[in-house]
């Protein structure tokens, strides 16, 4: 087999590899979510959850590799959060997005898969 | 010894998140990039043995690096070559500076929050003989505990020789899997296929690695280390089933990051 043909074959198997591991994604927020969270921050809006989720790709994943929600129990994300707010340069206004979208997708994890 | 031993332990087993944009392979990336503001410092060593007669080669590389966006990150680099070799002239030994790579890295999605990892990586080199233009193409995604990543690469390369210019190709794949016995300890098998095409009416040769991976990150630095052997030549080869002419028998990698 020539060599370019090898690498191609190479490139297809680690490629369908890589494919077949990439099971599991961050989902969105969802209108459930918000009514969720109703009862400890009331006026949560979709809006503020999709927010949230954009903040903690793009802020938190500077620093590590994100968590999925559900690997953490919903009332340990503020601590965490505030743990790491301050190195992720997240204002209060963008910490409170993060950990509300946080806790309303772990206390959700149990019931809908993460993707 | 007991007690260095239970140290180590509770070092490594101890949860907190590991440092800012650790490297958990060695020759394979992953899309993460630094922070913006964040700065890195990186040195390389890459210890190449067993060529053709004898041979063996040391390659340092010393990285800084910048994130510049949540998405976009720069580097510069200084490269050192060292080499001991067998010649027609008898055993030479040299160190010479390669010369210096400016490096740009775009993460396009994350491994986590999207189906996979996707990030472009472009390279320019440039020194006193060569100058090399690179580009990869970044794939990885984390899955629990399991990480994979995939690169693709393409290279190219002027060396100003006399005569003339010359130009060679090269085309790497470099696949590598690990598994985080801790948040973080990782320990996994890394791939690299290395295909040289040169000039024309010398042979192509192209060479397969694998072999183990091991990486350990804190809070503001992280070290990763692999020792590739060659499994054999996927073509060119020149000593029974392996490609000892343009590949060595074994390349061993120490990356060391340091935020700062």
């Amino acid at each position: 087999m020539r060599p370019a043909r090898r690498l191609a074959t190479l490139s297809l198997a680690a490629s369908l590899g890589v494919t077949a591991a990439c099971a599991a994604s961050l989902r969105h927020p969802s209108p459930q979510d918000a009514v969720l969270l109703a009862p400890r921050w009331p006026g949560t809006t979709l809006e503020d959850l999709e927010r949230g989720r954009r903040l903690y790709v793009r802020r938190c994943s500077g620093c590590h590799n994100l968590f999925l929600p559900g690997t953490h129990p919903p009332e340990d994300w503020p601590r965490l959060v505030d743990d790491m707010a301050a190195k992720a340069r997240l204002r209060a206004g963008e910490r409170d997005d993060v950990v509300r979208f946080l806790v309303a997708v772990a206390s959700d994890a149990g019931s809908t898969p993460e993707r | 010894m007991r007690h260095a031993f239970r140290a180590f332990l509770i070092l490594a087993l101890s949860a907190a998140v590991a440092a800012a944009s650790e490297r958990h392979f060695t020759y394979t990336y992953e899309s993460a990039v630094l922070r913006p503001g964040a700065r890195e410092l990186e040195p390389w060593n890459t210890f190449r043995l067993g060529q053709s007669d004898f041979y063996s080669r040391l390659d340092t590389r010393l990285e800084a690096e910048l994130g510049l966006t949540d998405r976009l990150q720069t580097s510069l680099y200084l490269n050192l070559k060292a080499e001991t070799a067998d010649t027609p002239q008898g055993r030479s030994s040299s160190t010479e500076l390669e010369g210096i790579s400016s490096e740009w890295k775009m993460k396009l999605s994350d491994p986590v929050a999207d189906r996979a990892g996707v990030a472009l990586y472009g390279e320019l080199s440039a020194g006193p003989s060569e100058v090399e233009l690179e580009g990869k193409l970044i794939l990885d995604k984390r899955v629990g505990r399991f990480l994979g990543a995939l690169n693709l690469v393409a290279e190219h390369e002027w060396s100003f020789e006399e005569p003339e210019t010359e130009r060679e190709k090269t085309f790497e794949l470099d696949a590598a899997g690990c598994w985080f016995l801790t948040s973080r300890l990782t320990a996994g098998l890394e791939l690299r296929s290395h295909t040289v095409v040169p000039p024309q009416g010398e042979p192509t040769r192209s060479a397969l690695f694998l072999g183990p991976t091991v990486s350990y990150a804190r809070q503001s630095w992280w070290v990763a280390a692999s020792v590739l052997p060659q499994l054999r030549a996927l073509a060119g080869a020149s000593d029974g089933h392996l490609d000892l002419v343009e590949h060595e028998r074994v390349e061993v990698r120490v990356l060391f990051g340091l935020e700062f």
